[in-house]
């Protein structure tokens, strides 16, 4: 296996909404469920991370509030808004369509 | 909804609560590390390991750091904010450049602000009354001319018309003494019709409006209004003076009322007003008089077109009715507008020149900026090649240039606040609403988007030169010159070019309006002014209660005045020459063609024309046998002489007054005396018509005018001469002492603060251009020492070189000198009306102006021309 690649923005801020869909995370278990999920492939760096969950804060698409994390520290927890979810629906079905497109392309051509 | 409600919430909190969102950040971080130390703990690591590897895996916090606060928002302004401190920082280290970039801006915006002060003050500033838009005056129109309204036609037209709320009349003249309680003072004050206050929308701030009644001739002059200023002054501010009785030309007035402050109608000088009541004669339309001024509110939905349109109708059914009203037209104008319609010209020019040099000053700026941005393109390169973003380098540079805008904008604006209160005092006489001017906010605000858009235009190129950067080049060697760099030269140029061109059209008209004012001062008045001294009475006809009694008043002070010490003749006229608007009669001239003229004419005494030197050219003037009781006589001038009877003698002819049919005889016939020198009544520039003068025991006027001249200097006489009438009447008041030199010297007033204001803006931006041209040869100069020097050591002269530097900054004056000429010739045609015995398209007044303009560039050449000249080739081209 190759070494981990690194994401390009866009789709940082995909993942990044995807994994806090189903519940509120804080920043490290976002990187290490993304890494999980990935199965080693996607490893998303502190210096895209940080980054990318303030600007999506600003955008008004994730808010994030303090709280208790597994081993009992303060951690800043991320969930998605509404507006969030329903841009999260459309980045995944934008998603869907590039990648079966691109997938298209490299089978037919 | 609830997206932009936490957008805003965020924002907020990124403008106010950075540094508690700088904390948050830091525990976030704090906690992922240690989130990640004690996931690798669980992995099976030793501490130490596990803190490392952790270290490894979270990487360098500082990027992170940064990219959340370039992220917030305000984040710019605190940058901006710091560019502006290094801004300052680098000002502080080149004092020469800040003082001299400082100075400019000062000049450029302070000379704008003032100027407009004076326009808007004047011209543009609303009047202080209610709607003042739809206020209008109704002029009389006798056979084209402008004239005032007759009281018959203002109660027909009130009758009349459906256009107006209503027709208010005012009649300016009304001049009264004040006496009792403290000094006696002569006041100017206005008769005003009862409704004038409502069609103005004001009314009294104490006590009330005057009643229809108190109109009524019967209840003649009982009434007063007081001026705000004057209740101030002159009775303490007292509010129970309303309803008490003041004294004015010696008759009580109750004082029903005193003025707001702004009230300052028809202009500040006037400090009462007391009810208009019109003569029942000039109502019958028995008497031919024209003096008052209609004022009147136009209905909403009338415009001046309509009411125009509507007031000509009535005026042509008068003209049929009454024969006086032949050739009788109407003219309706905005009030405002009409106030200041013979000096708004002289200030819209007089704001286009400062406009001309605050640009002049912008250019200026923008070449010395550009300049500093020239030198200093080895740094910014340097900068760009570190990563700095274009952005980045361009708002530094308009940063670098705010403290400079901002520091001379103050000072401009302050200057100008000094100078309009400076000048207010000095302002000439025929300047309307003076008390106007003042920097307010409107002035303020103007100021700072003039001051923006002058900052805007002197960062232009300089921002430029950052945007365009030339990374390799610059960073490689600015000095010896790149693409990039001559393109940067080539646009000082033009800028230097531009303020050439821009000064030229001041300069001409500078030069105009120099011509102007010494056509002018050099027309002779016809009289002399020199040591002789003015003042002016209004004696009531309360004390002296007959023309007898009056004429006796003003002999008994025209003898104490020729036994003063050190006077050698005095006399006396009832209006000053040059101060115009003297009483015109219709008179009918014996065995002459025309027979009849409308003449203007004035009471005076003998010494009169002895003390200010108007020539006698023929018979006599009057003495002792011209009294009360012997026949009338008169003095015409020499014009009414040369028209009335051309080719003969004026002595021992006759006029009269002619009949008026079915109204009045004709007067007996009066015989002419003497012809003298004719003298420039209404102002120097103007051709006044002829005058005929009658003696003073005959036709006696209670207002008089002495003139008195002094073997020496006529000044030190006044205290004397005050006292000789304290002495007489204690209750007559002085004024209007002046001697006849600064007489003269106001009545040019306006036409000299023209010339004045034009040559010192024409002033500073030549001075200005010199600057500029300096600028640009100098570091041109710079950049070539060691083409200078290659030059010198192959064998071209010392003055060569300097020939070639000074023919440069020819170059530019002469592009510039011709693209301002053809400016000049078209905006100085705006200015025709301010001119006098010169036109607008005088050449020589161009060539003035041009050659101004090179001899400033060559000067400006000549010191770097000299240095390029003294290089040491040897030194020169060692050093590089």
């Amino acid at each position: 296996m190759s070494k981990p690649t690194d994401l390009v923005q866009g789709t940082v801020d995909l993942l990044i909404m995807k994994t806090i869909a189903l519940e509120p995370l804080h920043g490290w278990a976002i990187a290490q469920r993304i890494r999980q999920l990935s199965d080693d492939i996607l490893q998303v760096q502190q210096g895209s991370l940080y980054p990318a969950l303030q600007r999506l804060e600003r955008q008004g698409w994730i808010t994030a509030e303090w709280g208790a994390s597994e081993n009992n520290r303060r951690a800043r927890f991320y969930r998605l808004t509404k507006a969030g979810k329903k841009k999260l629906e459309d980045e995944e079905a934008n998603w869907q369509r590039l990648s079966g497109g691109i997938g298209l392309v490299l089978r037919r051509a | 909804m609830m997206r932009w409600h936490h957008r805003l919430y965020v924002t907020l909190r990124g403008w106010f609560q950075s540094s508690a969102l700088d904390r948050e950040l830091e525990e976030e971080l704090q906690f992922h590390f240690e989130r990640q130390v004690s996931a690798n703990l669980d992995a099976g690591m030793t501490p130490e390991q596990a803190r490392r590897s952790a270290a490894i895996a979270v990487g360098n916090f500082d990027p992170i750091r940064e990219t959340s606060r370039d992220g917030r928002a305000g984040a710019l302004l605190r940058q901006f904010g710091r560019d502006l401190a290094h801004g300052m920082r680098l000002l502080v280290k080149a004092p020469a450049f800040a003082v001299s970039a400082i100075a400019i801006m000062a000049l450029g915006v302070g000379s704008v602000a003032a100027i407009f002060s004076v326009v808007y003050g004047v011209v543009l500033k609303p009047l202080p009354f209610h709607d003042p838009d739809r206020l209008v005056q109704v002029w009389s129109l006798n056979n084209g001319q402008r004239d005032g309204v007759n009281g018959a036609d203002h109660r027909d037209w009130r009758a009349a018309n459906t256009v107006f709320t209503d027709i208010a009349l005012v009649n300016n003249l009304a001049n009264f003494n004040l006496t009792g309680a403290g000094e006696p003072e002569r006041l100017l004050g206005a008769r005003i019709s009862a409704n004038l206050l409502p069609v103005l929308g004001v009314s009294p701030m104490l006590g009330r409006n005057f009643t229809d009644g108190e109109n009524e001739v019967g209840n003649n002059n009982r009434f007063v209004l007081l001026s705000h200023a004057l209740w101030q002054r002159r009775f303490a501010s007292d509010p129970s003076i309303v309803g008490q009785s003041i004294r004015l030309a010696g008759t009580p007035h109750e004082v029903v009322g005193v003025m707001g402050p702004e009230f300052q109608y028809p202009g500040r000088q006037f400090q009462f007003w007391i009810p208009l009541t019109i003569n029942p004669a000039e109502i019958a339309r028995k008497i031919p008089a024209f003096g008052l001024w209609a004022i009147a509110r136009l209905k909403d939905g009338e415009t001046i077109e309509s009411a125009q349109s509507q007031m000509t109708v009535i005026a042509r059914r008068l003209e049929a009715r009454y024969p006086m009203n032949k050739g009788v037209g109407v003219e309706v104008v905005n009030l405002q507008s009409d106030l200041v319609v013979n000096v708004r010209r002289a200030l819209y020019v007089m704001l286009a020149a400062v406009a001309a040099l605050l640009l002049v000053a912008a250019l200026n700026l923008a070449g010395l900026l550009s300049a500093r941005a020239a030198a200093r393109s080895r740094e910014i390169a340097v900068r760009l090649a570190l990563g700095a973003s274009r952005q980045r380098v361009l708002l530094q540079t308009v940063a670098e240039v705010m403290p400079i805008l901002a520091a001379g904008g103050v000072l401009g604006i302050l200057a100008a606040s000094w100078a309009t209160r400076a000048f207010v005092p000095l302002a000439p006489a025929t300047l309307p609403r003076v008390e106007n001017i003042t920097v307010d906010t409107t002035v303020l605000l103007v100021s700072i988007v003039v001051l923006t858009v002058a900052g805007l235009l002197a960062c232009l190129l300089p921002a430029m030169q950052a945007w365009r950067s030339d990374l390799t080049a610059a960073a490689r060697d600015d000095s010896r010159g790149s693409a990039g760099s001559a393109r940067h030269t080539r646009a000082r140029h033009v800028l230097v070019v531009s303020q050439i061109a821009l000064s030229l059209p001041l300069l001409t008209a500078a030069v105009l309006l120099t011509r102007t004012f010494t056509a002018v001062t050099a027309i002779d008045p016809g009289f002399r002014t020199d040591h002789i001294v003015s003042f002016h009475l209004a004696i009531p006809r309360s004390t002296y209660r007959d023309d007898p009694a009056i004429a006796r008043f003003e002999r008994a002070i025209l003898e104490r005045l020729q036994s003063l010490p050190g006077v050698t003749s005095a006399g006396m006229v009832n209006r000053l020459p040059l101060a115009g608007g003297a009483q015109a009669a219709w008179l009918e001239f014996e065995g002459s063609n025309p027979e009849r003229l409308l003449i203007s004419n004035r009471v005076a005494t003998a010494g009169y024309f002895s003390t200010l030197g108007i020539p006698l050219l023929e018979g006599r003037t009057f003495d002792d046998r011209d009294g009360v009781s012997a026949p009338v006589v008169a003095i015409v001038d020499e014009q009414v002489a040369k028209q009335m009877w051309p080719g003969q003698s004026a002595v021992g002819k006759r006029l009269r007054t002619p009949a008026r049919p079915d109204l009045t005889q004709p007067s007996p016939w009066m015989e002419v005396i003497g012809v003298v020198g004719h003298v420039k009544h209404e102002g120097l520039d103007v051709e006044s018509s002829g005058h005929v003068y009658w003696n003073y025991e005959q036709r006696t006027q209670d207002r008089a005018a002495y003139v008195v001249r002094a073997a020496t200097d006529a000044g030190p006489l006044i205290p004397a001469i005050v006292r000789q009438i304290r002495d007489l009447d204690p209750d007559q008041p002085v004024y209007d002492v002046r001697l006849l030199d600064e007489v003269l010297d106001r009545s040019v007033g306006q036409r000299w603060l023209a010339m004045v204001l034009v040559g010192a803006f024409a002033t500073m931006s030549l001075l200005l251009c010199c600057i500029g041209v300096y600028g640009v040869i100098a570091f041109g100069v710079t950049r070539q020492r060691r083409e200078f020097g290659i030059r010198l050591a192959l064998g071209a002269s010392r003055a060569a070189v300097a020939r070639a530097v000074v023919s440069r900054g020819a170059a530019l004056a002469v592009i510039g000198a011709a693209i301002g000429l053809a400016i000049a010739g078209v905006v100085t045609r705006g200015m025709q009306s301010m001119l006098y015995g010169v036109s607008s398209s005088d050449a020589p007044s161009y060539v003035i102006a041009a050659t101004a303009v090179l001899v400033v560039a060559l000067l400006a050449s000549y010191i770097p021309a000299r240095r390029a000249a003294s290089v040491d080739p040897a030194n020169t081209l060692r050093s590089e």
